[in-house]
């Protein structure tokens, strides 16, 4: 498990250094600030969706710290 | 960028460095002017904005099968407090009745079983639990044990007990539960490139109170196509079931209760990266790593004790056993999710978790969603979900006498230290199909509707049971089928 980890930290990593070279400008940022290019997405629909499939499913999280503070699970 | 840590998207949807942009192509004639007039005087597009960014949702749920249905209001608050620090206030109450596998099997004649608030008051003492706002409709369960109080807070109606018919599956009828949540978070530039933010939440409902912190630290690199994050959340629950903790894999008709109030903490460590690989593309990649100490077990279920095949004659019930889970829980997740601007609107959302813990559990999530512009102002959101996980190690449907738990008499010894037949410990698969509908207006804000649907398919291996035996035929998993109804309202307040 801990090598696995290790292996997508280091392609993490190394993903963020290749991308380095490439960039996108300022200036050509224009669709990257539509509200529906947002990663984070509607705070509101993401806390129901955290919510409804952490009381049926035993995954939570990933996206943030979903499913706490209910005993739902 | 904004950091990718919160709990429950408590960043919000905002975007510090783009919303300015959105402003220009959004906001109304007065926005703009007030806009260009703080630009004019040196503030930022922030600093100009006072007022609250308001999120407002209603969700309405149901389960198939006259299960539980949920009634959600939530409403988000954030505030640009200066040009680089917001506020957030996050309020959410939700309401929950009806019904909820109890753990134990259907089987080929009717079992009674006493409902879990009254089950509590048969077993233990009686601790004014009228006033809890789980109390269901209940009358006199037991005589015996309600004989020094008196009965004026009973239901009307009703019985303690419920019974499920041969073939149908035990459901405990008394499922009912407010929950209220107030979270407050604060977000921070520290530097053009260091973003902060902390946050906590509490939440209680009846039987369940939790509080968390959380905080997170972010580094914009690469001309801001890069964002390194690092979050972590602390999370500490306090489990008071109705009737008291029953002792783990105690018999359900004479249930030791061995404490009032269970405790359980969590700690969250996640590593996250963000990066705009074009301008139509940008990406995001977290790691997490979550391990959970204390109480973990449902405290009302319990699974059936079958010998081949046949119900066991217990003392005042069929033979069923309170289910028993580790204490320690450590789970590692891997999210990879993709944004891509297919045109200059219409935007594809696509995402993958991967799962695996120390309870044996592993899971994989796929979830696509279009943002499909249709005019100005109306757009379209199919959205598609895949969930597959596999059981727990414990997971077992019912028990086995002989090769789980050895059965002489009356008497019983578990031969295993973990078992719980709680479905979402189970091996399935589930499907979410939804569509949503949005219209955006001319002054920033938006309200979109939502219905989707869900369904869950059974993934376990079937136990074999004798032809004509208690067991025989059927099902050994509660596979859940909901939709809901999920409505949005943001505007600027």
């Amino acid at each position: 498990m801990n090598k696995k980890i290790l292996s997508v930290v280091a392609a993490l990593v190394l993903l963020s250094q290749l991308s380095g070279c490439a960039g996108v400008k300022p200036w050509q940022r224009d669709l990257l600030a539509k509200p529906q290019m947002s990663l984070d997405g509607d705070a509101i629909i993401m806390g129901y969706e955290d919510h409804t499939y952490f009381s049926k499913e035993a995954s939570s999280g990933g996206r943030g710290f979903g499913g706490g503070g209910c005993g739902c699970n | 960028m904004q950091l990718n840590h919160s709990t429950s998207g408590s960043s919000g949807s905002r975007k510090p460095d783009a919303s300015g942009d959105r402003r220009l192509t959004a906001a109304s004639v007065a926005g703009q002017l007030a806009l260009a007039t703080a630009t004019l005087l040196g503030h930022s597009a922030e600093a100009a904005d006072q007022g609250w960014q308001v999120d407002s949702g209603l969700l309405i749920y149901q389960e198939a099968d006259d299960r539980v249905s949920a009634v959600e209001p939530a409403l988000d608050f954030v505030r640009q407090v200066d040009e680089d620090t917001s506020l957030r206030i996050h309020l959410v109450y939700d309401t929950l009745t009806g019904a909820s596998p109890n753990g134990a099997m259907p089987a080929n004649k009717p079992q009674t079983f006493t409902s879990a608030s009254s089950a509590g008051i048969t077993a233990s003492s009686y601790s004014d639990y009228s006033t809890s706002a789980v109390s269901m409709t209940r009358s006199s369960p037991s005589s015996s044990s309600r004989t020094d109080h008196d009965d004026d807070d009973d239901g009307e109606g009703g019985g303690s007990t419920y019974t499920a018919a041969a073939g149908e599956r035990p459901l405990d009828q008394s499922f009912e539960d407010q929950r209220y949540v107030v979270g407050l978070g604060w977000t921070t530039k520290l530097t053009p490139v260091w973003q902060a933010s902390v946050g906590g939440s509490y939440s209680t409902e009846s039987d369940f109170t939790s509080y968390s912190v959380n905080g997170a630290i972010a580094r914009e690199l690469n001309n801001k196509n890069t964002t390194l994050s690092l979050g972590t959340n602390l999370e500490y629950d306090i489990i008071t079931p109705h009737g008291g903790t029953r002792k783990a894999l105690s018999r359900y008709d004479q249930a030791s209760i061995v404490s009032e109030q269970e405790s359980k903490t969590v700690a969250d460590l996640s590593l996250g990266l963000s990066q705009v690989f074009t301008r139509r593309w940008i990406s995001r990649f977290n790691l997490g790593v979550s391990h959970a100490s204390g109480y973990q077990a449902d405290p009302y279920k319990f699974l059936t004790v079958a010998a081949d095949g046949n119900l066991i004659d217990s003392i005042d019930s069929y033979l069923y056993l309170y289910e028993s889970r580790p204490e320690q829980r450590t789970k590692y997740t891997f999210y990879w999710q993709n944004k891509l601007a297919l045109t200059n609107d219409d935007v594809l959302d696509t995402s993958w978790r991967y799962m695996t813990d120390d309870w044996g559990i592993r899971s994989h999530t796929a979830d696509m969603s279009l943002h499909w512009q249709l005019g100005s102002n109306w757009y379209l959101k199919p959205h598609y979900r895949w969930y597959r996980q596999t059981a727990a190690d414990f997971y077992k449907p019912f028990l086995q006498a002989g090769s789980d738990v050895t059965v002489v008499g009356q008497g019983y010894v578990p031969q295993l230290k973990y078992a719980s037949a709680d479905g979402r410990l189970g091996a399935f698969s589930a499907v979410t199909t939804g569509l949503q509908l949005g219209y955006q207006m001319a002054d920033n804000s938006e309200l979109s509707i939502a219905l989707e649907r869900y369904r869950q398919i059974d993934n376990n291996r079937h136990i074999d049971v004798p032809q004509g035996s208690d067991l025989s035929g059927m099902d050994q998993f509660a596979e859940t089928r909901a939709w809901w109804l999920r409505a949005r309202y943001s505007f600027h307040w």
